[in-house]
């Protein structure tokens, strides 16, 4: 069987880490004509193969590295791929996204995917060199934080070109929130995927891949992704995310009020300055550095030359990072953070859950709900930064009573310890919610309890109406949603917003391009450029109207898995902060998020059931997708879906109101 | 016309060897590009490195083969890859190793072995158009020397990286060497 | 007399060479005027920010008290102790 399609490698691995066979596959047709890639087949794999009684910690759970048609292409921050696999920080789907330079590389030494299945007895990793594909012996570097076991590969193999996929310590401990960190020092962070890692005990892939990719139109694939290039530097908003990345946007959410401070208790940093990205960029950087084929070159190397941190140098000190381990916990202190940053990347830590697990573990403590016993001597206070350095450590290696209680994170560590703490655990579908207060913005807090990897910004990632673009709205929706579609605290056309980004977002995702590059923020690539893109690449018979199709397909069926997971409608709330107590904090002042306005709305426009949210049988015979529905329906009926959310494992977010400490 | 090249505004995001790779050869493959981005990611340096047109052009007495390299209409060394079997002697010839070689089977190009380098793309260079920090520009070189300047501090420049990756114990490689 | 507090923010502060200004205003002024009055003294790219053809560019921010101002409020006349925040086009997560 041979693979139709150009602009893919056309090939994938599926690695049975029990037995250490290793088999080499045609990709199939179906997958890509139907899923298209990353994120898609992801899904696809996972759905046929990974049943909803699979511990995500057990060798039942599969972990697929996947790229797309336009990983490694000539359009623009082509660099990006993904992780899929059962989330053990969740219990559902979970997926984690990473840029740098490992994509395109496992893509040029010829495979789009591999499959891990099964658990290895010892250590290993996989050695990629276009066609040698190897288990090796991962003894010597078992241990290793991320940066010197890449080092270490890199000199094993004599090649400093070779790109690795890695988990650090925490992946090895199974934190349920760590993270794998690709070539350079990107994190496909969330989801805990890299304590799947660990449970297989693969402690990374190495690849190097000299073969490079064919497409079907070169001449048409260089002339329009060079115009795409063009586009993305002369946009409007080029300068200012090419200057400070996402750190920029600290500054900006202050107004706003969507920077989440005290465990959400705010909604501004009264000393953000000191954590902004203009502080950032003035104090600490080295260089602008870029992921593959990126003109923003978001991505920035910083150092800390004096003080009680000297010596750290670190990269990707992204917005989130800058609030979970900054304002979150009243941190201040701009070179711990940096600091802490440097840890969660070598440690191989999703840096929003940890910032979530300590400020979750302050609030507590704050409360008196802690017994003096549990702390080891640790101080709780708000903003103690030794105390957040010493259990970004201790979670990593499972030390003490609260390093090992919070590497579950801080759903779990809620459910395992009562006390009311489930209170302050400030999550959805047991996700750590990100720097985004729905508060603030209306359709993010929507976006959080509707993706499809519990609460995140990137599933949907609306940017359109954080502080307003009409430019922005008009090109890609047109003058009749103004202004209510830009008003950020304004609740009409959201769902749409929602609905459309998840779609395409999960295109994006599945072809190996970037959210933060042209895609969304800019407006510069939308369906029309993203399906004359993939056409020129492969030569697949594809549309703007059929790329809408295969989003809404993928996307669905995310929400299937979850539901084969007992996740319903019951599941698609936010924890009593941001629907009880209005917004103390700027624009957003007084105002909560209404998701029962969103909510019915979005399920109605999706063709979801209202009662149970869940994709009903015409919507999923519209997306060919009734064998799937069946085996939905089946599962609900026979009892299934209900005895396997009994393992999901987290506390519910409360959603109470409770009275705020003042 | 040469190439001029500013390595520390580089961000090393790959644009200039995906493109080149793209244009002249019809794939993205890195391997194949004619300008190759140094990478001491450690030491947060990056060097791109290509014909910059010195005036020594040492490739041009290596090569032993007639016709095989000669010097165009716009003042650049171009290797006519129907000629060149592929020996290699102009990429070991050049200092800062802008000639690449690419084996395949056997010799000579499609299913052979042959040497590449930059051509600056006629005039249209595409890694100028698609680089988006300025780090590579096309100039005129007026007196003749600027090449010749830019390679004195390339050559250097170059072998520092590559001690630095001899010293972390990662040894030569196709292109690192 | 009027005294009212500007913040600049990400490149709006490179170009303006300043994080934030005090104005004084002796006579009635409006934001818009205030806009204007910046653009003049500040340089080009300063200007290139703010203003899109000779209109105030819709990708600026503008908060006035920590409140977002949309277009039609451009006109909002400046009070004493008012703070102002004006920032580029930026936006993500």
């Amino acid at each position: 069987m041979t693979f139709d399609y150009d602009g893919y490698a056309g090939a994938y691995l599926r690695v049975d880490l029990s037995t250490g066979q290793i088999q080499k596959h045609s990709l199939p047709s179906e997958w890509v004509e139907n899923y298209l890639g990353g994120n898609g087949i992801g899904i696809k794999i996972l759905w046929d193969e990974v049943p909803e009684t699979a511990n995500p910690l057990g060798p039942d759970n599969k972990l697929i590295v996947a790229t797309g048609p336009l990983c490694g292409s000539p359009m623009p921050n082509s660099g990006r791929m993904e992780f899929i696999g059962k989330s053990p920080l969740t219990g559902i789907y979970g997926d984690a996204n990473a840029g740098g330079q490992f994509g395109p590389e496992l893509k040029f030494s010829g495979y789009d995917v591999i499959i891990f299945e099964g658990q290895a007895s010892e250590p290993v990793y996989l050695y990629i060199n276009n066609d040698q594909v190897e288990l090796r012996s991962a003894r010597d570097i078992w241990g290793l934080g991320t940066y010197a076991a890449e080092t270490r590969l890199q000199t094993i193999h004599c090649d400093p070109a070779l790109k690795t996929a890695l988990i650090g310590p925490a992946g090895e401990n199974l934190v349920r929130f760590a993270g794998i960190q690709v070539t350079y020092r990107r994190s496909a962070a969330r989801c805990g995927l890299g304590a799947v890692m660990g449970s297989k005990k693969l402690k990374g892939v190495a690849v190097r891949g000299t073969k490079g990719i064919h497409f079907k139109k070169p001449k048409v694939l260089e002339s329009f992704s060079l115009q795409m290039h063009k586009n993305i530097r002369r946009n409007e908003f080029f300068p200012g995310i090419q200057k400070y990345g996402t750190s920029g946007l600290v500054a900006l959410m202050q107004p706003i009020g969507r920077f989440p401070t005290q465990n959400f208790r705010q909604g501004h940093f009264e000393e953000y300055e000191a954590i902004s990205g203009e502080t950032l960029r003035e104090a600490h950087l080295v260089r602008d550095i870029a992921c593959f084929n990126c003109p923003l070159g978001c991505d920035k190397m910083y150092s800390v030359e004096e003080g009680e941190f000297a010596g750290c140098q670190t990269s990707s000190v992204e917005y989130e990072t800058l609030n979970s381990l900054g304002a979150r916990i009243c941190n201040r202190n701009l070179e711990a953070l940096l600091k802490a940053n440097e840890m969660c990347d070598d440690l191989g830590l999703d840096s929003i859950s940890a910032g979530n697990a300590i400020s979750f573990a302050m609030e507590l403590a704050e409360l008196g709900i802690w017994k003096e016993s549990e702390l080891n001597g640790l101080d709780l206070s708000w903003g103690n930064y030794h105390t957040a350095i010493q259990l970004l450590h201790d979670m990593s290696y499972r030390q003490g009573f609260l390093g090992d209680l919070l590497a579950d994170g801080a759903a779990r560590a809620a459910r395992w310890l009562g006390r009311n703490s489930e209170r302050y655990a400030m999550h959805v579908k047991g996700q750590d919610i990100p720097a985004q207060d729905g508060r603030a913005q209306q359709s993010m807090g929507l976006a959080h309890v509707t993706s499809s990897r519990g609460a995140d910004h990137l599933k949907a990632f609306p940017t359109i109406d954080e502080t307003g673009y009409p430019s922005e709205a008009v090109r890609r929706y047109g003058e009749q949603y103004l202004p209510d579609l830009v008003n950020p605290l304004a609740t009409r056309y959201k769902a749409m917003l929602v609905k459309d980004g998840e779609d395409f977002g999960a295109i994006v995702d599945s072809s190996g391009n970037c959210k933060s590059g042209g895609t969304f923020v800019m407006a510069e690539i939308y369906w029309q450029e993203q399906a004359d893109a993939i056409a020129a690449a492969t030569s697949m018979d594809i549309d703007a109207q059929k790329l809408r199709q295969i989003g809404e397909r993928i996307y669905n069926l995310q929400r299937c898995y979850n539901a084969l997971h007992g996740i319903t409608s019951s599941d698609d709330v936010l924890p009593w902060r941001f629907t009880k107590v209005p917004s103390p904090s700027g624009n957003a002042r007084g105002s909560v998020c209404h998701l029962e306005i969103m909510l019915p709305e979005y399920y109605a426009i999706r063709g979801w059931n209202p009662d149970d949210g869940l994709p009903t049988l015409k919507t999923m015979q519209r997306l060919g997708l009734e064998a799937e529905y069946q085996r939905m329906e089946h599962a609900i009926a026979c009892g299934a879906t209900k005895a396997a959310r009994m393992f999901l494992g987290w506390a519910a977010p409360y959603t109470e109101k409770v009275e705020e400490i003042t | 016309m040469r190439l001029n090249i500013y390595p520390e505004r580089c961000t090393g995001c790959s644009a200039c060897e995906v493109f080149c790779s793209l244009h002249h050869e019809g794939l993205v493959n890195q391997e194949l590009s004619r300008i190759h981005v140094y990478r001491d990611i450690e030491n947060a340096n990056f060097l791109p490195i290509a014909c910059v047109n010195c005036q020594t052009k040492a490739c041009l007495a290596a090569c032993p083969e007639e016709g095989a390299i000669y010097i165009n209409h716009l003042g650049m060394v171009v290797i006519e890859e129907q000629l060149c079997t592929g020996c290699s002697k102009c990429k070991q010839a050049c200092e800062i190793q802008a000639i690449g070689f690419y084996r395949q089977t056997g010799r000579g190009k499609m299913g052979k072995a042959f040497c590449f380098k930059c051509d600056l793309c006629d005039g249209e260079a595409v890694c100028v158009n698609v680089c988006p920090v300025g780090a590579l520009v096309l100039e005129e070189d007026t007196n003749g020397d600027a090449g010749q300047r830019l390679f004195e501090t390339l050559r250097p420049a170059r072998l520092e990286i590559v001690e630095h990756m001899e010293a972390r114990g990662m040894a030569k490689t196709r292109r690192v060497a | 007399m009027t005294t009212v507090k500007v913040r600049f923010f990400n490149l709006l502060a490179v170009h303006a060479g300043n994080k934030s200004r005090i104005f004084e205003f002796t006579e009635e002024t409006t934001v818009a005027q205030m806009l204007a009055q910046m653009a003049n003294e500040f340089p080009p790219a300063f200007r290139d920010m703010v203003y899109q053809q000779d209109k105030i560019s819709p990708h600026l921010r503008i908060f006035l008290n920590e409140r977002l101002l949309y277009e039609k409020e451009f006109d909002t006349v400046l009070e004493d102790g008012d703070s102002l925040m004006l920032f580029p086009a930026i936006a993500g997560g």
